[in-house]
């Protein structure tokens, strides 16, 4: 295909304006949701004494639910009983504020703590922002990332042509075909990134259109073209029967993975349970069966065999986080998101170099390519080990990054002195986890986890090895 | 296993066909990208075979970029990379409030102005689908981001972007008369 001089010159421009404008809040939405995919795990390494299994006793575990439902404290408009899968073979009891992992006979285990996990996820989610208004900023990162995505295809005319280039020469050289050999082999899933991420903030923006021009501002209207309304239910107790839609769920969706109930309007007599099953072969988060708080069946939400929009609607999530496949999926996931975000670091990168010289910039970006990383360790430290919440420490930490590259001094050194402190904390977060937990839980089932952060300590040894040269790497 | 061989090898095949036919320019190269890509297509309806038509398509769209920098690594010129000279480190230039200015203007026109402007065409022109009201809708959730992204790159690559402006301006007036009066 031929382009135009003028066409490439003004996408060149385009792309690289958007993309330095965005860098840094595209790159923690990135960095952010390519660990998330692993959110279960990172829960259960967060508490790893929880007993962990896959056979329980449905009717101990009635009998202990319905305890925990009773306590006045425990009652909160939605309350959860979260069962063993694959991916979390634990079981626990929730409500909105806090949960309790239990025994295999519904006995009491320990807390739920999950606050590290929900602020990583809530980075990703929201940046930390009021919930409103962080949903539709990392939204709207979805937009600008597909308009990198337009604006970089039309900038480089031979990116086809080049596609398994990657040549030998200065810096800038091998990090534009280290950028453009990611770029345009990952499009596919770049392209699902932009357009699942952005689905999450905007859609509420088109019912809210669509609500307004043909429902008379009824958004429920709209959003019941998409998701199922509840039953109808009267004089409900509070005492739950959980045996009967497990007996239900057994002979009716035997290949089905049980995820969770949900008791919604726990608070008042309208109160029924909501069983959320995973469909093999299927994106869709989940197929729903309705009881009544008997445990008889009263309906099914129709995601698995309803209207395609409803079923394109409901595999929105899955196929934006990657777990649909077990540990194949994550995987796949995870590397694909490590290459965006790599994607990220070098697009920025190749701008600086094209510079002649080094100043405040450089060391910025350095605080926050390598900063992220290091607050997001140290905000394990402090949720995980300390109990205490995680997110000041992260905000406290990128901050601190950047005000340190104020020191005038060349970007490799401020690197260097940022990954040391990164294997440091790498190294205090792993000690202080296997102290306090022991080592059988961080090699059990933090292995994982475990395992992840060695290997990063190991990478941010070889980095700072590497550029421990003269003159190498002047940049993120 | 073998499944998952009947759709690995014929992707890698099918990668393989088009590294060559990069590597070789001219010579039997436009035999090798057909080759190619209609080994990917076998391995995408053997992804099929093995996970079911949903997950096999994500597997057959993600798994050749594997293949791919794979062989791009293994055939990177081992050439020695240059280290460039280092560089002058210098105070930042004071900066332009000016320039500053006209930024975030920019951006927030970009975010806000055209983001509410292609809103409200998607919304208008989805409604002109043939479907059922809520496939239009869900329809919405790919046509505005994608109207959205490339108006901003037409809006920054333009050389008159008042004229950009303009045209998203009376097209989003437009959608609004027809949607909301």
């Amino acid at each position: 295909m031929k382009y135009s001089r003028q066409l490439v010159k003004s996408s060149l421009s385009a792309h690289s304006w958007l993309g330095i404008g965005m860098a840094a809040v595209l790159y923690l939405i990135i960095l952010s949701g390519t660990l998330v995919v692993f959110h279960t795990h990172i829960e259960r390494w967060e508490q790893p004494l929880a007993a962990e299994f896959h056979e329980f006793d449905a009717a101990d575990v009635e009998t202990a639910f319905n305890e925990y439902l009773t306590t006045p404290d425990n009652l909160t408009p939605h309350m959860y009983l979260v069962f063993p899968s694959d991916a979390m073979p634990r079981i626990k009891f929730a409500n909105e504020q806090q949960g309790e992992y239990r025994n295999a006979d519904g006995s009491a285990g320990v807390p739920a703590y999950d606050d590290w996990a929900h602020q990583l996820s809530d980075l990703h989610y929201y940046l930390h922002l009021p919930t409103n208004i962080g949903i539709i900023l990392v939204s709207a990162m979805g937009v600008i990332l597909l308009a990198l995505i337009i604006s970089g295809l039309l900038a480089h005319p031979s990116i086809i042509k080049d596609a398994f280039a990657w040549r030998s020469g200065s810096e800038r050289i091998h990090f534009t075909d280290l950028h453009n050999r990611l770029s345009v082999w990952g499009l596919p899933f770049h392209l699902m990134m932009a357009f699942t991420g952005a689905y999450f903030g905007l859609a509420g923006l088109i019912i809210l259109i669509a609500a307004e021009a043909f429902h008379d501002g009824d958004r429920q209207a709209v959003t019941r073209q998409f998701f199922s309304g509840d039953p109808v239910v009267e004089a409900q107790p509070l005492q739950v029967n959980i045996q009967q839609p497990l007996q239900y769920l057994n002979a009716n969706v035997p290949d089905g993975q049980l995820l969770f109930m949900t008791i919604h309007e726990a608070d008042s007599e309208q109160r029924f349970q909501e069983y959320y099953v995973q469909q093999p072969g299927r994106l869709i988060y989940s197929e729903n069966y309705r009881f009544d708080m008997q445990g008889n069946f009263l309906n099914r939400a129709g995601y698995s065999d309803g209207d395609l929009a409803k079923q394109i609607v409901y595999s929105i999530y899955r196929l934006h986080f990657g777990n649909f496949a077990g540990m194949g999926s994550k995987l796949l996931y995870f590397v694909m998101g490590l290459a965006l975000t790599v994607v990220c670091v070098s697009g920025i990168n190749i701008w600086l170099n094209r510079r002649k010289h080094e100043d405040l910039l450089n060391r910025l970006w350095v605080a926050v390519v390598w900063g992220a990383p290091l607050a997001i360790t140290v905000s394990a430290i402090s949720g995980v080990l300390a109990r205490w919440p995680s997110v000041i420490p992260f905000w406290g930490v990128l901050l601190a990054a950047l005000v340190l590259a104020i020191i005038v001094q060349p970007a490799a050194r401020f690197r260097r002195q940022i990954q040391l402190a990164g294997i440091l904390a790498v190294f205090v977060l792993l000690a202080g986890y296997a102290i306090q937990f022991g080592l059988a839980a961080a090699f059990g089932a933090g292995l994982l986890l475990t395992c992840g952060l060695l290997v990063w300590a190991l990478v941010l040894g070889i980095f700072v090895i590497r550029s421990s040269g003269a003159g190498v790497g002047k940049t993120g | 296993m073998m499944l998952f061989l009947m759709a690995a090898v014929p992707a890698l095949c099918g990668v393989g066909c088009l590294f060559h036919s990069w590597k070789s320019a001219r010579k039997h190269g436009r035999s090798l990208v057909i080759y190619g890509w209609l080994l990917l297509l076998l391995s995408l309806l053997s992804w099929i075979q093995l996970a079911g038509a949903e997950y096999g398509v994500v597997f057959a769209l993600l798994f050749p970029a594997f293949l791919a920098w794979l062989m791009i690594v293994f055939q990177r010129r081992k050439g020695r990379r240059k280290t460039s000279a280092p560089r002058t480190v210098q105070p930042m230039p004071a900066p332009s409030w000016q320039g500053i200015g006209r930024n975030i203007a920019r951006f927030l026109w970009l975010f806000a102005g055209l983001g509410v402007a292609m809103l409200l065409v998607s919304v208008a022109l989805v409604m002109q689908f043939p479907f059922a009201a809520n496939l239009n809708l869900a329809s919405a959730l790919l046509l505005f981001p994608l109207l959205w992204a490339a108006t901003v790159c037409w809006f920054l690559s333009s050389r008159n972007p008042w004229k950009v402006s303009l045209l998203s301006t009376v097209a989003a007036l437009v959608s609004s008369l027809w949607l909301l009066v």
